[in-house]
């Protein structure tokens, strides 16, 4: 049987495609369109699904939708209902798409897919459980997902059992702390459903000085459910989030490209603060719910990697699963799964173990395409390639690493990465100035053997997907700085062989040469794009910027030895 | 001329989208005025609220769903 999930409209579209209850293939839609979070119908995203399945549409037996439309249009008219006469502008923009497509979802998988074919529609926060719970090792969990909003919830928690999720409570717009992380993203002059967490990585550098004017804000009962005070937003009516009551008391919006100043750090960290607070509150009376000391979390807020990491410490959850795509992309695979286990009633089979569900290339495709573009290039064996690549890390270069199938989920995991020596205290400097224009209070990644991550981290559970931040043992801190945050964290990735044994390989190579089994792990994208998706595209990347070699599966290709020629990637560079 | 018609094409969309926009405006005014306006007026003379937007101390903001599997033809509707 086969089912595919569908998410989009909203932001991150995406497609997941099962077959007999496993996964055959997922990805967002921008991979393919090039347009970072895009939302719109994920066609390329379902017809790569497809074509990695050899089969046509007429074989799909269930499209599994994110949503209920007709609950989240009930929701949007009521914010047009309550607010008028105010809220034209938002009403003029929104109302055509609604009815062009957003209404007509059976509709556009006839126009996008040629699909005639079952249509179940799943509420968003089930399809976020599920995309948690169903794929997570759990026989039995505590639930909590939390985001912006789905159709009028903005967070619920529940019980997964077997093959059944049960969502016993929930929040309801306009009380939103995923609206509330954004208000502040855009108070902050960043962009809202992308920026997020620059905010967090920003909240390293702040004093909690706003905490307080920040709770006139929100009212926190103790079992941490939440109201906002809507005197201070305008998301129910505009399309700009803080109010001129917010204005009034954090101060003016930062202009994008203004200085950041400590204000900026400390409403970041006040927010940190109070986001942390309201998760760890949730979680602990959850806890006293359900007696179940495993949890299952998705939802956007559930990116929230330094809040993830003190979990454990704070809580009496000490078993997380959280989806790797917590955000609406996973929704996609949340959907499918729910309608195969739970609303079809199959034996769940599949468990997350890694995320490379994406589009790969075979030995004679990149090949063909290397000769086709007379592209300069040699072909190494598998432990020339290990080899020469850590001894190039080492040496301080930067590197292009693509393998196998591209990642599913906002994190590059070692198949479309760019991959530096954390040893080099100037490194993050140097990968700034090459590729990757961030700002500077914006920490670079590290990957580590799950073996030797006990030596460097104080963690204490896998981190397979970088949902957790945790602390750099004090003693390490001088000898990876440039994966150490100004508060000494890092949000690390563990590997085991087995889950990409390549990968591993690599930074055993590295380790060979430096005595540290770490790497320097970032997206392999060009500022403001997403992550590349074909060897076409991490070619161009790399020639449009300062990554020094370019590793295809075997083919090492070095930028210098390629004319620059094909496009400048930097010039069209956006944030 | 290869380098003509995709301006040419790229101006034309643009004009339509133009176009569009302010067919949608023009239509979109009534809607906004009569469809949302007076369902707001007349219902708020009869207390109705839309949205919950006043700020209650409550001993807790969750609110029941008791959502679980339900009939297979439930997830067939839109709602
Ligand atoms: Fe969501």
């Amino acid at each position: 049987m086969y089912v595919l999930g569908i998410s989009c409209y909203y932001h991150d579209s995406a497609a997941c495609l099962l077959k007999d209850g496993r996964i055959i293939a997922a990805a967002e839609e921008e991979r393919f369109t090039r347009k970072k979070h895009d939302n719109s119908f994920p066609k390329k995203a379902a017809l790569y699904c497809l074509k990695e399945a050899e089969i046509a549409i007429d074989k799909i037996d269930y499209i599994a939708f994110y949503e209920k439309p007709l609950l989240k249009f009930d929701r949007l008219l009521s914010q047009y209902l309550e607010s008028f006469p105010k809220g034209f502008w938002s009403f003029y923009k929104a109302l055509p798409s609604w009815l062009h497509e957003k209404l007509r979802v059976p509709s556009m998988m006839k126009k996008h897919l040629k699909y005639k074919g079952e249509i179940l529609f799943v509420e968003h926060h089930m399809a976020h459980a599920a995309s948690a719970f169903l794929v997570s090792p759990f026989d039995e969990a505590s639930i909590f997902t939390i985001d912006g909003v789905g159709e009028w919830a903005t967070a619920s928690i529940g019980v997964g059992k077997g093959s059944d999720i049960t969502i016993a409570k929930e929040i309801v717009f306009p009380n939103s702390l995923g609206l509330l992380y954004s208000t502040v993203t855009a108070h902050l002059g960043f962009k809202v459903n992308n920026d997020e967490y620059k905010v967090m990585g920003l909240a390293a550098y702040g004093k909690p000085s706003y905490y307080d004017s920040l709770k006139k804000l929100i009212r926190i009962a103790n079992d941490g459910s939440f109201q906002l005070d809507m005197s201070y937003f305008d998301f129910h009516y505009k399309m700009t989030m803080p109010s001129k009551k917010f204005i009034k008391e954090f101060g003016p919006i930062r202009k994008r490209e203004s200085n950041i100043e400590q204000r900026h750090k400390d409403l970041a960290k006040s927010l940190q603060k109070i986001t942390e607070e309201i998760i760890f509150k949730i979680l602990n009376d959850l806890y006293k719910k359900t007696k179940i000391r495993k949890l299952c979390m998705a939802g956007g807020v559930a990116l929230n990697s330094v809040a993830n990491g003190k979990i454990s410490r704070s809580t009496s959850f000490k078993n997380i699963f959280i989806q790797p795509a917590a955000s609406d992309a996973g929704t996609a695979m949340g959907t499918a799964f729910y309608a195969y286990n739970t609303i079809l009633k199959n034996k769940r089979k599949q468990i997350l173990e890694h995320v490379y569900f994406g589009p790969g290339y075979t030995r004679e495709e990149i090949k063909s395409f290397l000769d086709f573009k007379k592209i300069n290039y040699s072909e190494l064996s598998d432990s020339d390639i290990l080899k020469k690549s850590a001894e190039l890390i080492y040496q301080d270069n930067v590197i292009g690493w693509f393998q196998g199938r591209m990642e599913w989920g906002p994190r590059a995991l070692g198949n479309r990465s760019i991959l530096a020596n954390p040893l080099n205290p100037k490194m993050q400097d140097i990968l700034n100035a090459k590729v990757k224009h961030r700002e500077m209070f914006r920490p670079f990644a590290p990957v580590v053997t799950w073996e030797d991550a006990k030596d460097y981290f104080d963690v204490d559970r896998e981190v397979p997907y970088m949902l957790y931040v945790y602390p750099v043992k004090k003693e390490k801190r001088q000898l990876i700085p440039s994966v150490t945050h100004v508060d000494g964290s890092g949000r690390l990735q563990t590997i085991k062989r087995k889950q990409n044994q390549k990968y591993y390989d690599l930074i055993k190579e590295f380790e060979r040469l430096s005595k540290v089994p770490i790497l320097i792990n970032t997206s392999f994208n060009i500022r403001g794009e997403p992550i590349v998706c074909t060897p076409e595209e991490a070619y161009r990347c790399m020639m449009g910027t300062g990554i020094d070699y370019l590793v295809i599966d075997n083919f090492l290709i070095a930028r210098k030895e390629n004319p620059k020629h094909m496009w400048n990637s930097e010039s069209i560079a956006k944030d | 001329m290869r380098e003509v018609f995709p301006k040419i094409k790229k101006l034309l969309m643009k004009l339509s989208e133009f176009i569009t926009s302010i067919v949608n405006f023009i239509l979109l005014i009534p809607i906004f005025i009569i469809g949302i306006g007076l369902t707001s007026l007349f219902l708020k003379l009869f207390g109705k609220h839309f949205l919950d937007l006043k700020s209650k101390t409550k001993n807790s903001y969750w609110v029941d769903k008791n959502l679980s599997t339900q009939k297979l033809e439930k997830y067939y509707r839109m709602f």
